[in-house]
């Protein structure tokens, strides 16, 4: 049991990691009390004695006793502005500093003692204080609460002094807001579903009734002639319809719903400190508990009526994480750009309609001509749907290939949509 | 401790035309297309406070006030500057502003506290403590939206007051419940006065900021125009009224 989980605050993990270079910076949160946080730094050479030097740091955290010096380490302490700063330095040459709540200040204290690192640098990157430590020929970084990109910080840096012989790659920090934003995500996406369901005795049955009533359109409309290529069943043409209008319904749904996710509550971003990617991404997630209770069941049932072999059902899972990353990527992105430009819902709608039809949900491959068909085989809602097919309509084993080219893309959009939307937020404010 | 250094804050002048897309492009291969205008809200604002501090600001309709609590807050991030913030910030600036008029009482103090940076299962634990102090035990499961808006705000005072701040922002809040609520609200904000919370204070209730800060300042125009013991501060800014 950690310290940090009986004070019931989210449990710390390393938010940082380094690629390759000399230094390794490690940070990580920990509970004092219910509702001090403190943010841990510890920079030492990456080589062997790595492990031997973290050992006495961790002990020293989680002892709760500041002030033992340990056998290994020799430790100061210092007070400044009533908070204790200390650092650690071993005899084998690495240096670890930590201090309660606000690294900035364990910084400042640190270059006040002297104690071989030089405090390079303060810098106010993304309007938050960044600290930057230059030690030997390693350069280590380090922010406030929600300091959130210390390689941008790192690279101004790098540029202004003009170390670039510096060999250091550091990962992207996550954030010291992690734990919260997975709180809010939870919160906010159960009161999605909730709120959604609140008075209607069907629930989540809601969500399959807007695909299948068209599925009975289309079926009426289309059935007559496309049910030859599926062998000449109607029964297979209807369930293909379903799972691609499924799929489309599901893509749909969390995209335009999301796409006014950040500006619908403005308001509330403008009167709380709330990160505001918590906003697409729960709505995301309260339809995808849909997909999961609402839709999934159906396509099982599909598999054990229609498929030949509902044991590969189980693979099921790749297309549609594939199709929750693609959607989150593409939420992410419409969401933060509407922040900006009020007219892209007009834009998005013709887009989605434009992919609709490109997409195989109502006709079969077969029809396309030849020399047009990749564009409309290998797009990625494509992919997913006709992998759907294929485990829940057709019974048969998923294509690689296309199983991991969907996978790809799903994960290529949803990194996509993180940059976009991280580099768009911090304008935000100003329009929202 | 907080400690503002020149901060400044400009913020884009509302107008609808570089909000649309399509004639931005337009504007863009026409020439004709500008970035939108900045105005200044905050200019080069220089503020330390210490632990257990109480300051007031005060000043005009406009003059910042309010952005300045919410540049502090983290809400809003500085144009330029460095804002540096110790401990927990309970924010109580237009209380109630989180909450879900369709979501039940219960479930709002959840939303609510965990918008305001606190943790799942500890805002659970709260729920009894927080319904006992806004006295809205009855209300537990009823829909916020049938809510009076008086106990609206008790409500939002009571989650946001709840946990153990060590900053207190503090905008125009007295103003709400009844009086026997205001009465209970004061002494919950007393009491973590007296356990040493740094609080900053909008108020246009000068005698109030008179009685209760230690420092006021007077904001004008996004500068500090005043910086000094409350009384003297409140004397500037009546006499500015008058000028």
């Amino acid at each position: 049991m950690t310290l940090a989980r009986r004070h019931g605050i989210p449990r710390f993990r390393p938010q940082a990691r380094v690629l390759g270079g000399e230094v390794n910076v490690e940070l990580q949160r920990f509970a004092q009390r219910r509702y001090q946080r403190g943010v841990r730094v510890t920079l030492v050479p990456k080589n062997e004695r790595m492990k031997a030097q973290k050992e006495p740091l961790e002990r020293c955290v989680s002892s709760g006793d500041l002030g033992a010096p340990d056998r290994r380490a020799r430790l100061r302490k210092s007070l400044r502005g009533g908070e204790l700063a200390f650092d650690l330095r071993h005899k084998n040459g690495g240096i670890g500093i930590q201090g309660i709540r606000d690294i900035r200040n364990d910084g400042r204290s640190l270059a006040r003692l002297n104690l071989g690192i030089d405090l390079a640098d303060e810098l106010v990157t993304a309007n938050k204080l960044a600290v930057i430590f230059r030690h030997g020929q390693g350069l280590g970084v380090t922010g406030g609460r929600s300091f959130r990109r210390p390689r941008s910080c790192l690279r101004r840096h790098i540029r202004r002094h003009e170390t670039t012989s510096v060999p250091v790659v550091i990962d992207r920090i996550l954030g010291a807001e992690r734990g919260r934003v997975t709180g809010l995500v939870r919160v906010l996406a159960t009161r999605n579903v909730r709120v959604r369901y609140r008075g209607s005795s069907l629930g989540i049955l809601w969500s399959v009734s807007n695909p299948l009533l068209m599925t009975v359109v289309y079926a009426v409309v289309f059935g007559h002639t496309f049910s030859a290529y599926y062998g000449g069943s109607k029964l297979r043409y209807v369930a293909a319809l379903f799972v691609g209008l499924a799929t489309m319904n599901f893509f749909s749904t969390s995209t335009f719903q999301a796409l006014h996710a950040v500006v619908a509550n403005g308001i509330l971003l403008n009167k709380m400190r709330v990160p505001s990617i918590v906003f697409p991404v729960s709505t995301v997630l309260a339809n995808a508990f849909q997909l999961l209770f609402g839709t999934l069941p159906v396509f099982l049932l599909i598999a054990l009526v229609v498929g030949h072999d509902p044991l590969w059902m189980p693979f099921i899972v790749v297309p549609l994480l594939a199709l929750v990353c693609l959607s989150m990527g593409v939420s992410l992105a419409v969401s933060a750009i509407y922040v900006f430009y009020r007219d892209i819902p007009y834009l998005y709608e013709l887009a989605y309609f434009a992919l609709f039809v490109a997409t195989p949900v109502f006709y079969p491959l077969e029809i396309i001509e030849p020399r047009y068909r990749p564009f409309i085989e290998y797009n990625p809602l494509s992919l997913i749907v006709e992998q759907l097919r294929a485990v829940a309509v057709l019974g048969t084993a998923p294509s690689l290939l296309a199983s991991t080219l969907a996978a790809a893309s799903g994960l290529i959009v949803l990194v996509l949509g993180i940059v976009i939307f991280r580099r768009a937020s911090a304008a935000f404010m100003d329009y929202l | 401790m907080i400690r503002l250094h020149d901060v400044s804050l400009t913020r884009r002048v509302q107008d609808d035309r570089s909000l649309d897309l399509k004639r931005t492009m337009l504007d863009v291969l026409r020439g004709r297309y500008r970035p939108p205008q900045r105005k200044s809200v905050l200019r080069a604002v220089s503020l330390t406070i210490e632990a257990g501090e109480r300051l007031g600001i005060i000043g005009r309709n406009g003059a910042g006030k309010s952005t300045l609590l919410k540049v502090i807050a983290g809400i809003i991030p500085p144009s330029a500057g460095t804002v540096e913030v110790k401990g927990v910030v309970a924010p109580l600036i237009e209380l109630g502003a989180g909450f879900d008029p369709d979501l039940s009482v219960i479930d709002n103090i959840v939303l609510y506290g965990v918008l305001l940076g606190f943790d799942y299962h500890a805002m659970q634990a709260r729920v009894g403590p927080i319904l006992e102090f806004a006295q809205l035990g009855e209300f537990a499961h009823a829909l916020v939206k049938t809510l009076s808006s008086g106990m609206w705000a008790r409500l939002g005072f009571a989650v946001a007051s709840d946990l153990e701040p060590d900053v207190l922002l503090l905008d125009e809040v007295f103003a709400v419940g009844d009086e026997e609520f205001r009465r209970r609200s004061r002494e919950r904000i007393e009491r973590l006065w007296n356990r040493g919370t740094t609080s900053i204070v909008v108020s246009h209730d000068l005698p109030f900021i008179v009685e209760t800060c230690t420092r006021a300042i007077c904001l004008a125009g996004g500068r500090v125009a005043f910086m000094g013991d409350p009384r003297p501060a409140a004397r500037f800014y009546i006499d500015t009224l008058d000028a």
